[in-house]
Order: structure tokens, then sequence, then C-alpha cells
């Protein structure tokens, strides 16, 4: 019996100081993805409700969280470039040789016409100062066992209110989260899938992005290609590069 | 001679990588009305444009980079015809080719070099725009886009965003040459460019500076002085605007003003001068666009003439244009544009116009 209660205080004692918390969780998303570098090849397809599906192919180059160059493969928009720069996004026309940047609420609008706005492809290592992060509960989502993470918003200057995300306990990829305005009502759902392993690590190689203010869009990005922590040319990350 | 030593460039440049041939056909007509002293004109123009990009695809040492126009007007719109080389196809017909953009860039180490027929765009105005030195506005399309211009180019680069550059507008008598320099540098989440501009053979001077950043609304600007040792050659030229986006819409507006006294200029003069196509004191533009889906837009811009004072705001010179796209397939764009004119023409005679244009373009 005394054997018994030992039992049930050491698991409730280890549950109580080796459970994750929500911050920890999310870090650990980030460790799990933590590169120097990156090299993806992806294929973004964009279905519309009685249209054919739209296809674009883009190639980008990462360093980090903050800085990133993409370029369009497609025919229709192969002169179209951006440049990410910390919370900076300047894109380059090529056939009218224009650079500009984009800022302030023009950050909101589709890239290219996609659910994935110029913000969400900006956003970077600012949630956990931006948000209060919560781990709320575990479940299984599509057959995995899963964390779930509530983010709330502590400061105005956010896209969105609340997330909700759902992280895999093995592998700690995000599988599924849902983004909130302040009224409650769902924006956007991010699905992940397809994990493939690179160096041992799991990444999630098809993602589905729906804005639910659109009705029957959806856009899906698959990466055809990746390689990590590879070396990449020294100015790739420069104005110069972007105008080339 | 410049065109022989750019000829020869892209060659070497060519033989470097193979090319990437892209580009786009596009087919359209329209109605066109116009009023002015006394006359009435009912007319349609059609325009078949098929535009061709050429860039070589090994960009490790010099990229070669063409752009050419080449159009089958009809009706009206054979007035319009510009070009290197046009010529009459027929009754009302005309067949033009334009070289909007052949260059070659050069890159040492330490920058870039480009040569040939360029779009410089320098300044942040997307209609008023007085630091675009040399790639001047279109206006008879339904968008707006700019003209390149036949030049050396040397830019260098400061850091991730900064850079400096140089410009010289060649010309066979080298007194009548211009020249211009421009910075930029970021400071904070703010960019800011200076730029100058010295046309030798008029002995004219510009210099200017902008800016642009986000203050809840995102703000730009564009301030210029000019200098002339010619008659009312001094005056000052700026702009300032702003967008914002809510959702599906877009709002920008633009803000323009001179302090030019202008008088009795020739024609030649008028479409030579700096201030082309507008000419009075203060000009604004509202553009409101609108994205329904990802496959429709609309946009609605208004530009106002707030000079002539003694005359009613309905009467004062106005522009109204309505357009529409949309794309079809993956690689195929309708578009249609409806547009209202009022003002004075070139040879200050009062005028109004409608037209409406619809269009498909395919791209390849």
């Amino acid at each position: 019996m005394m054997k018994e209660k030992m039992g049930i205080c050491l698991l409730f004692f280890s549950s109580l100081f080796f459970s994750l918390t929500g911050e920890e969780i999310l870090r650990k998303v980030d460790s799990n993805l933590n590169f120097t570098t990156a090299v993806l090849t992806m294929r973004m397809e964009i279905y519309l409700p009685n249209q054919p599906v739209r296809v674009k192919r883009l190639k980008s180059w990462t360093e980090g969280s903050a800085r990133s160059y993409v370029e369009f493969l497609n025919k229709e928009d192969k002169h179209t470039r951006y440049l990410k720069l910390g919370k900076q996004m300047w894109v380059y026309d090529a056939e009218e040789n224009n650079t500009f940047l984009i800022s302030g609420h023009l950050l909101k609008q589709g890239m290219m016409g996609s659910d994935i706005s110029y913000e969400d492809a900006l956003e970077a290592d600012e949630i956990y100062e931006k948000y209060t992060i919560k781990l709320d509960q575990e479940e299984t989502y599509e057959g995995r066992a899963c964390y779930v993470v509530i983010l709330t918003a502590k400061v105005k200057e956010v896209s969105y209110y609340q997330r909700k995300m759902w992280v895999d306990k093995e592998y700690f990829v995000p599988l599924r989260e849902e983004r909130y305005a302040s009224s409650g009502k769902l924006l956007k759902v991010l699905e992940s899938g397809d994990l493939k392993f690179f160096d041992g690590k799991a990444y999630a190689t098809r993602s589905v992005v729906s804005d639910k203010l659109k009705a029957g869009t959806k856009t899906v990005v698959i990466i055809e290609d990746a390689s990590f922590d590879v070396p990449l040319q020294k100015d790739i990350f420069t104005r110069r590069y972007l105008e080339r | 001679m410049f065109w022989w030593v750019l000829f020869i460039l892209s060659a070497v440049v060519w033989a470097d990588g193979g090319l990437d041939i892209r580009g786009s056909v596009q087919g359209g007509g329209g109605y066109f009305l116009l009023q002015g002293g006394g006359n009435t004109n009912h007319s349609y123009g059609s325009q078949i444009l098929w535009r061709i990009q050429v860039v070589n695809t090994d960009t490790e040492y010099g990229q070669f980079d063409a752009l050419v126009d080449i159009n089958q007007w009809g009706g009206v719109l054979t007035n319009t015809t510009s070009g290197l080389l046009f010529w009459s196809s027929g009754r009302e017909s005309m067949f033009s080719i334009d070289v909007r953009k052949f260059l070659v860039r050069i890159k040492p180490s330490w920058g870039d070099i480009f040569i040939g027929r360029q779009l410089v765009r320098w300044g942040e105005g997307v209609v008023f725009s007085p630091l675009d030195f040399f790639s001047t506005l279109e206006r008879s399309e339904g968008s707006f886009s700019r003209r390149g211009v036949d030049a050396v180019r040397v830019r260098f680069s400061v850091g991730e965003n900064g850079f400096g550059e140089a410009l010289g507008l060649l010309s066979s008598d080298w007194t009548n040459s211009s020249l211009a320099a421009r910075g930029g540098i970021e400071v904070g989440e703010w960019y800011f460019t200076g730029a100058a501009f010295w046309n030798t053979g008029k002995n004219e001077w510009k210099g200017g500076i902008s800016f642009k950043g986000d203050l809840g609304l995102t703000w730009y600007g564009e301030f210029l002085s000019h200098f002339s040792t010619s008659t009312n050659g001094n005056f000052l030229h700026g702009m300032v605007g702003c967008d914002y986006s809510l959702d599906r819409w877009i709002l920008r507006c633009e803000y323009t003003f001179n302090t030019a006294m202008l008088s009795n200029l020739s024609l030649v003069e008028k479409m030579t001068h700096p201030l082309y196509p507008f000419f009075s004191h203060h000009y604004a533009m509202l553009q409101v666009s609108f994205l329904p889906t990802v496959l429709d837009a609309f946009s609605l811009v208004g530009m106002w003439d707030f000079d002539y004072p003694d005359t009613d705001f309905q009467d004062k010179p106005q522009r109204y244009s309505f357009s529409y796209t949309r794309n079809l397939y993956q690689n195929v764009v309708f578009s249609g544009w409806l547009q209202y004119e009022q003002g004075k023409s070139l040879w200050d005679e009062d005028f109004s116009s409608l037209s409406v244009f619809l269009s498909v373009k395919v791209m390849y």
C-alpha cells in the first residue's frame, strides 16, 4: 500500500517537474526546425471553387528565420522575386525592372494569389514576445499523439488574436494550426503532413493553408526537394542579387 | 556606335549560357469617343501585342535582357503608334516594333554595369513620380507602365539594402549628355534615397529625396528641386502618397504639386518638359482596388487637376478609369477598362473622351 502511494506521488511529481509547458513545446518545434540554411524547391497549388487548379513552382533560399530569397520557376511568374530581410519584404518585377518595398497593411494580402499572406511569410521568432503560450491538452490528430497548444495575443500588433496548434509528440512537428480573430472567428487553418526525415529530423513536406474567409479555396505547398545546412552564395540576401 | 558595342557585348554574354525566352500575346479592341473643338468622333481601335522577353540563363559574369513589343494596330490606335520601327500594313492598320529593353549587365566583383536600353525607376510614386527622371509614364494604356532609356549605369551595393549608382544618358554630342547619381539607405524601418541630375546641354540641375515607411498607413514621398539658367527653370516638384489594405480592398492616394511658372511653351517643349504630362500646380489621384477572389481584380482610379480657380469642380480637368481583370486559366488573363477624361489638350483646347477596351492575354 505504501509502495503504491509512493508510486502515485512519484508519478505526480515527475509529471509536475518533467511535463513540458506550451512554450517548451514550441521551443522544441523551433529546435527541430533549426537549420543554418535551407534550399527548398516547392510546388504551390492554388485551389479555387469551380476552377482548374493554378500551379506555381518556386525555389527558396533561407538563412535562419530572418533572411530568405524566393524565385518563381513557372513561366507566368518567372519575373517575380522576393527578398525577406527581417520584417521587410522587397519585391522585384524583372519585366518592369522595378523593386518595391511591401510594408504596412499591404502585407496582409495573399502572395501571388495564394492563401499565404506576406505577413505569414514574414513571421519570425516573435511568437514568444507577442503571445501567451499555454499547453491546453493532449489528443490524437490523424492517428498521431499530439500536444494541443494555445497561443493568445498579449500585444495588439498581431495578425491573429488566438492560435491553436496540434504538435506531434514524437517528432515535434506542428500538424495542424487554427488561427482566430479576437471575435473568435476562424480565419485560417494550416495542416501539415507527409513527414520526411533529413539528418534525423522530421519535416512536413506537404502543407495545406485554407483561408476561411474565402469559401472553397485552399493553397497546398509541397516540398519537392530540400537540402539543409548547405553553403549559400554570399550575396544572395541583398538587393543586388534580387535585381540581377 | 553605342548599339554596335551593345550587340557585341550581348553576343558575348549569350555565348556564356542559353537564352530563356518568354512573353505574352495580347489581343483586343475597343471603342473611342472624342469630343473637342466642336467635333465629335466615334472610332474603333484594335491592338495585337506580341511581347517577347529574352534573358540569358547563366548570370555568373553578365546578363542579357531584352523586351520587345511587336504590335499590330488597327483603327484609331494607328494614330498612337510609336516605336523603333513602324509602317502601314493596310488601310487603317499599322505594324510596329518597339524595343522596350535591350541591355547587357556586366558584373565585376564590386558592382554592376548596365549598358543599353533600360527601365530606370528611381521614384516611389505609382502615377506621380518627380524622381523618375528617365522612365516616363505611359498614360495611353489601361495600366501604369514606363518606358526605357538608352544609358550606361553603374551601381554598387552598400550592405544588404543600401546602394549607390550613377547614370549617363549618352549623346553623340558629349556636351549635350545627361548625368545622374542616386544613393539609398535604410534607417530603422524607413527607406530613403537621394538623387541628383545634371543636363550638361541645358545647364539644368535637379536634386531630390524620396522616402517610404510605415506609420499605420504606408507613406511615401518625393521632393525635388529644379535649377536652371533658362527662364522659369527654377521650381519645386514633390509628391506624397499612402496606401492601405483592408481585407480585400487596397486604397492608394497620391498628391503632387509643383511651383513652376509655365507659359507659352511650344508643343515640343511641353512634350519634353520634366513635368509632362502634369503641368498644373496641384493634382491628386485615388485608386481603389477590390480583390474579391484570387482570380478577379477590380480597380477604380480617379485623377483630378485642382488648378483653374474660376472653374467649377465638375468642369475641371479630371480622369476616371475602371478596370477589371480575371485570370481565366493558369496563363490566360482577360482584362477590360473603361475610361473617361476631360481637360485641356496639349494645344490648350477643351476636350472630353470616353473609351472602352477589352483584351485577352496569353502568357507563354
